[in-house]
């Protein structure tokens, strides 16, 4: 009896993985082929130039900047991208010599190490493309967010995703949310203030205390050190935020933990330039911000002529 | 007494202290005398009143010697915090669970796979319908003023369906865990809203905490068996106090006195009509017709009450059934997409439950159901909780009980 049932239960777990890769190849080349996660990747890999300066980061550095606008640059940044994400997938492009990189053009912000990041599984299909289990090695932090990003990424990619899948099967097209922004009037169609809001966006980010997170912290280094080992120059950015967002990020949060980090970062690699881009547009945020830490089109021209000259 | 003083004080003290508190205040404040008790920042240990009401169900089992007192101090902790239904019960009684714990356990695949199933079915509830039609109901029930009556009894109508599969859902999840370790809970639900009859509801709806009201206060407080207007006085203190355990809200009293209200209406007609409809009616056409109506009309009474249990005050709950009778039943404003899904789902749910209960009726299992049958429902029901699932989605409803 116990054999039969150790058997049926075999067969129901391979079953069960066998419809979820299944299903997960379906979700992730008919609904998620039109993400710009998925466009950017796909245009990334046919670009024909070399790629100069590579922009690696999270929506901050995606909105930021207009790759047209800086010499041989090509913007791979996503949506709550974090360095264990960053750092795999910039160790494919390099392992692999892909577009021969010159300079990588980081983020150096709050959310980049906080540990809400690494609990994330978004875009998760995405990320698990890049995973290399080598790398992991037998710490059990790690192994489990590999497993849990290679689970969700390989067979679950559909997870919590009903809304795309409503819209496909509804052959609607992708709303904003869906395709990879998560856009301010999410919160002002609830008509919120932007006092009231802004709590809320910073939930998502911080959850509910700051902490830099280890496995983050440690992903940054040795995204670095990899970038020195592979003579590639790297640029660490802390994109323009508007006043409230840093006055309030200050007041509910408690940063002495980030501040030490910097600190650490620049005793630790004196030759790499920071550039503190917060407050540069902080007399203009009506025109140049499309909410409360990220550039609007206008605001992306501005900051992409001024990065192009920072870096030529 | 001791036992009894110190469950219902803690109770009290987390619970209802504030509520009171606030309540003498206003009292001493109309009256114009100083009140310096503070308010107290407490927080809720998470299901007081659950394993409250189950160490009040044990000690009141040994004072009316229904069974023996506990000599076993981990096992009596384990009656009390039996983990799967700690937090929003099943509410078990000491003559049920505690016999269960004592016995030697052995791995047996047929139970697990009982349990595992129950499991299943619970998140399906959860996931999948409550808090699909949640998304609905609480945007609508968090500014009732800016939406037409049409619109809120709709929400109504989804939120009843919300809390049911919510509590249901979990009710499944806790039997289903305590299933693989070999414990038999008792069941919560069985179909609530085809209750022809608000007294037939409450053997159906959260049959733990209503059969503990009647086991250990409606019938000590002397039952049906006394005076009339006694009776009537005893439905009113065990559904008021039914409401008041769900929380120190007015909302939630009146949700009970309404109850109440419902009951001895109920019980009064079927004193005076019921015998003589049945008697009388013998086209089955006419009598599934009568049912039908008394099923609907009870869902409905059961819906009015839902208003005050799911509003955030006695005045808005007041608003919202004003609106509802007093404004545009044609417009209908649909949140979602997946709101309009959850009609479909829901009314599937429910004919896959009718289904259930019909062949089970005649004796068909599930187990004697094709394996195909079976092992593709599983499926169905797996990939629908994990493209239905919602990490930022609240907890379940019953847990700030």
């Amino acid at each position: 009896m116990k054999k039969i049932y150790i058997k049926t239960g075999f067969i129901f777990i391979f079953l069960f993985l066998l419809i979820g890769y299944i299903l997960s190849c379906i979700y992730v080349n008919m609904i998620m082929r039109d993400s710009i996660i998925s466009r950017v990747q796909r245009q990334f890999y046919q670009y024909p130039y070399r790629v100069r300066n590579l922009i690696l980061g999270d929506s901050h550095s995606e909105a930021a900047l207009n790759p047209a606008l800086i010499k041989g640059a090509f913007n791979y940044s996503s949506a709550w991208g974090n360095y264990f994400d960053i750092f795999t997938c910039l160790k494919f492009v390099l392992d692999h010599r892909i577009k021969n990189v010159d300079t990588v053009i980081l983020p150096l912000e709050y959310h980049s190490f906080d540990g809400a990041r690494i609990a994330e599984n978004r875009n998760a299909w995405y990320w698990a493309g890049y995973l290399d289990p080598g790398d992991i090695g037998w710490d059990y932090k790690k192994l489990f967010i590999f497993a849990q990003r290679y689970l969700s990424g390989r067979f679950f990619s559909y997870m919590g995703e009903k809304d795309s899948v409503f819209y496909f099967l509804r052959k609607k097209p992708l709303r904003e949310i869906n395709l990879g922004y998560y856009p301010w009037w999410e919160f002002s169609i609830h008509q919120l203030k932007p006092e009231e809001a802004l709590p809320r966006v910073l939930q998502r980010h911080f959850k509910d205390n700051y902490a830099v997170n280890d496995i983050l912290a440690e992903y940054f280094f040795r995204t670095i050190d990899m970038c020195l080992k592979n003579n590639v120059r790297v640029v660490l950015v802390r994109y323009p935020i508007s006043r409230l967002y840093d006055k309030v990020v200050h007041q509910l949060y408690s940063l002495k933990e980030f501040d030490r980090l910097i600190d650490h970062v620049r005793q630790k690699y004196p030759d790499i330039r920071i550039l503190d881009a917060r407050s540069l547009y902080s007399s203009q945020e009506e025109q140049l911000f499309y909410d409360f830490d990220h550039l609007n089109e206008k605001g992306a021209y501005e900051f992409s002529r001024y990065m192009n000259d920072y870096l030529n | 007494m001791v036992s009894l003083i110190g469950n219902l004080g803690l109770l009290f003290f987390f619970k209802y202290f504030n509520f009171f508190n606030q309540a003498l205040k206003n009292v001493f404040s109309y009256f114009q005398i100083s009140y310096h008790i503070p308010v107290a920042d407490i927080l809720l240990p998470v299901g007081i009143s659950f394993y409250t009401f189950q160490s009040l169900s044990y000690t009141l089992d040994v004072f009316w010697k229904k069974r023996k007192a506990e000599r076993h101090l981990g096992m009596f902790a384990l009656y009390v915090s039996f983990f799967p239904q700690l937090v929003a019960g099943p509410i078990e009684r000491s003559v049920h669970l505690l016999p269960q714990l004592f016995k030697i356990q052995i791995v047996d695949w047929r139970r697990i796979k009982a349990g595992l199933r129950l499991i299943l079915f619970g998140f399906f509830q959860k996931v999948v319908i409550a808090d699909t039609i949640a998304v609905m109901v609480e945007k609508i029930y968090s500014s009732p003023e800016a939406y037409s009556g049409g619109t809120l009894l709709l929400a109504t109508y989804f939120f009843a369906f919300q809390i049911y599969y919510d509590f249901s859902g979990y009710s499944d999840i806790a039997i289903g865990s305590s299933k693989i370790f070999g414990i038999d809970l008792m069941k919560n639900f069985n179909q609530p809203y085809l209750s022809s009859s608000i007294r037939e509801f409450w053997g159906r709806w959260h049959i733990s905490l209503s059969s503990w009201f009647r086991d250990y206060l409606y019938i000590p407080l002397g039952g049906n068996k006394v005076p009339y207007s006694r009776w009537v006085l005893n439905i009113v203190v065990v559904f008021g106090l039914s409401g008041f355990w769900h929380g120190a809200q007015w909302t939630f009293f009146i949700w009970g006195l309404l109850h109440a209200f419902y009951y001895v209406v109920n019980v009064a007609y079927h004193k005076i009509f019921g015998q003589r409809w049945s008697e009388n009616v013998r086209n089955p056409f006419f009598l599934f017709l009568g049912k039908t109506g008394a099923t609907l009309m009870t869902f409905h009474c059961v819906c009015l009450a839902w208003i005050f249990f799911r509003a955030e005050s006695s005045q808005e709950a007041f608003q919202i059934v004003y609106k509802i009778f007093h404004s545009n039943w044609h417009e209908i404003y649909l949140v979602s997409v997946s709101a309009k899904f959850g009609f479909f789902v829901i009314a599937a749910t429910e004919f896959c439950h009718g289904m259930a209960r019909a062949l089970s009726a005649r004796n068909v299992h599930w187990n004697d159901m094709p394996m195909i049958l079976r092992w593709g429902a599983y499926y169905v029901m797996l990939f629908a909780v994990l493209i239905f699932i919602n990490f930022e989605s609240k907890n379940f409803i019953y847990f700030q009980f």
